[in-house]
């Protein structure tokens, strides 16, 4: 009975504030992303369709504003959430319980590759495995990219005051460019490797929940695991009551 | 099993929304005969803009029961009947255009090469007399760009590359085409700023001289040992240009693989327990 009860203890691995934050970005990256693309790709037949179901180039331009200030609310919500987390609850802003990229993903993305290939067992992940690292840090390049960009398409009077009016192509091409890497690595990549892999599949509750079970713990972040096990305090604070 | 099946089925839903179908451009005539510009189409041209018009009108020689014809010289049919008509007849209907027209670039480069080579367009060059439906404005948004671009294909991509032509493509109504900017009659390359500005001030009042060097028909090509200011943009766009490739291709290539790699690893390891058989 204990042993059961044992199985089914879940722990907290993403707060309110991650989750909520996380809803945000998702609604606004596919908001952004259904009323941009027909533009990037217009002249296409699904590009014309999309227009005609979203409601044509007007709804589309104001789709494509509000997600965009929504992302820019979501960035600065996380920025302040970062500056909580070191300044006021004093924790550590590097180390393994953050995103901060150590030596270690590095070895851990090459024995993941040789492990894929046959050779070796796959890496022991902490917190954050490399690929989780990643999808942070390309959002984290990304959203300045086309967002700065983005500002100078939206209001290109304004910046052509200060700069030439070839800045205004150059922010095309970022912005473009920028979102075709950011829809292909979202949608493929960061979709398979939390959502759609054949253990998640069809979708990896814990963003949406904020809760893991213990044998998922123990499974995917085993050194993250070993610390909690071993600290009472931390235990405590992470398991769901 | 089931969310999988689900999956599929959704997906082919989207896919099948997606499904590659022909451009709607205005319609050719079926009939190759009918593509000789001295053949006339009636039941076409009564449909047309000018189909209450009189032949007699435009062709004034043409006189009903006489029995001499315009063009009595053979050879001449070999040539489009375009370059042999004098357009300066639009002028007692269209006085206005015509005046536009000849005060315009095309008119200057006509004057320019007047009988070396294909000669500059006159009217006949640019919209059909016979054929030329009343418009609606989505119409003739498509139809603008066509019809320019048949002598300026680089322009026309670059403006479907552009937001303007983008816009223009999905239908949006407002967009600019290339006559919205350049004039219709009165067409002008816009090679001066302060004309530039007039023109983007039709639509964008508050734009400046600095907004107006925007370039619509930007071309990302790379042309160095030029000081020339455009070349020199050029080469800038096209080195921003191969950055982003580069970025976009590199990570996506190196981040497809691992997945898929990562997918057959696990797919694997799935089949290796035999759960699925």
């Amino acid at each position: 009975m204990a042993e059961k009860r044992k199985e089914t203890t879940e722990y907290w691995r993403f707060n309110i504030y991650h989750r909520f934050v996380h809803f945000l970005v998702l609604t606004s990256f596919f908001g952004t992303t259904i009323s941009g693309l027909p533009l990037k790709y217009a002249g296409t037949a699904w590009a014309a369709w999309l227009t005609r179901m979203l409601g044509g180039v007007r709804v589309m331009g104001i789709i494509h504003r509000v997600s965009a200030v929504v992302i820019a609310l979501w960035c600065l919500m996380h920025l302040a959430y970062v500056a909580h987390y070191v300044l006021v609850r004093r924790r550590k802003p590097w180390g393994p319980d953050t995103p901060v990229p150590t030596v270690k993903d590095f070895r851990d993305l090459w024995q993941n590759l040789l492990y894929f290939l046959g050779r070796g067992s796959a890496p022991l992940f902490d917190r954050f495995a490399y690929f989780e690292k990643f999808d942070y840090w390309a959002v984290f390049w990304g959203v300045p990219i086309i967002g700065l960009s983005g500002l100078v398409l939206w209001f290109p009077n304004f910046f052509s005051r200060f700069l030439p009016g070839i800045a205004i192509n150059i922010a095309h091409i970022m912005h473009s460019d920028e979102a075709l890497l950011a829809v292909g690595f979202i949608y493929i990549v960061h979709m398979f490797n939390t959502h759609i892999r054949f253990d998640k599949f069809p979708l990896n509750p814990v963003i949406f929940t904020g809760k893991m079970t213990e044998a998922e713990f123990i499974h995917e972040r085993p050194l993250e695991w070993e610390r909690t096990r071993t600290d009472p305090q931390r235990l405590e604070d992470m398991r769901v009551r | 099993m089931r969310e999988i099946w689900l999956s599929l089925a959704i997906l082919a839903i989207l896919l099948a929304g997606c499904a590659p179908r022909p451009q709607t451009w205005p319609s050719q005539p079926e009939n190759p005969a009918l593509t000789s510009t001295w053949h006339i189409d009636v039941a076409r041209f009564l449909s047309s803009a000018h189909g209450g018009v009189a032949c007699e009108t435009c062709h004034a020689d043409i006189a009903v029961g006489e029995t001499s014809m315009p063009h009595p010289d053979v050879t001449r049919l070999t040539l489009s009947a375009t370059s042999l008509y004098d357009y300066s007849t639009c002028a007692r209907c269209h006085p206005q255009e015509y005046a536009d027209y000849d005060r315009g670039a095309h008119a200057a480069a006509r004057a320019q090469s007047e009988g070396e080579g294909e000669p500059s367009p006159t009217c006949g060059h640019c919209h059909s007399s016979h054929y030329a439906a009343a418009y609606t404005r989505a119409e003739l948004l498509s139809n603008v760009a066509e019809t320019c671009g048949t002598c300026h294909p680089e322009e026309l991509e670059s403006y479907r590359a552009d937001y303007h032509g983008k816009a223009a493509l999905l239908g949006y109504e407002q967009a600019a085409t290339c006559t919205d900017c350049h004039g219709a009659h009165a067409v002008s390359s816009l090679y001066d700023v302060g004309e530039t500005v007039q023109a983007c001030r039709r639509c964008h009042p508050e734009v400046n001289a600095s907004t107006a060097s925007y370039r619509v028909h930007a071309r990302e090509t790379l042309n160095a040992g030029s000081d020339d200011t455009r070349a020199q943009e050029s080469a800038l766009l096209f080195w921003v240009k191969l950055f982003f490739t580069v970025l976009v291709v590199s990570v996506l290539a190196f981040f497809y693989t691992h997945t898929l790699l990562w997918f057959l690893r696990s797919l694997h390891e799935r089949l290796k327990k035999g759960r699925h058989g």
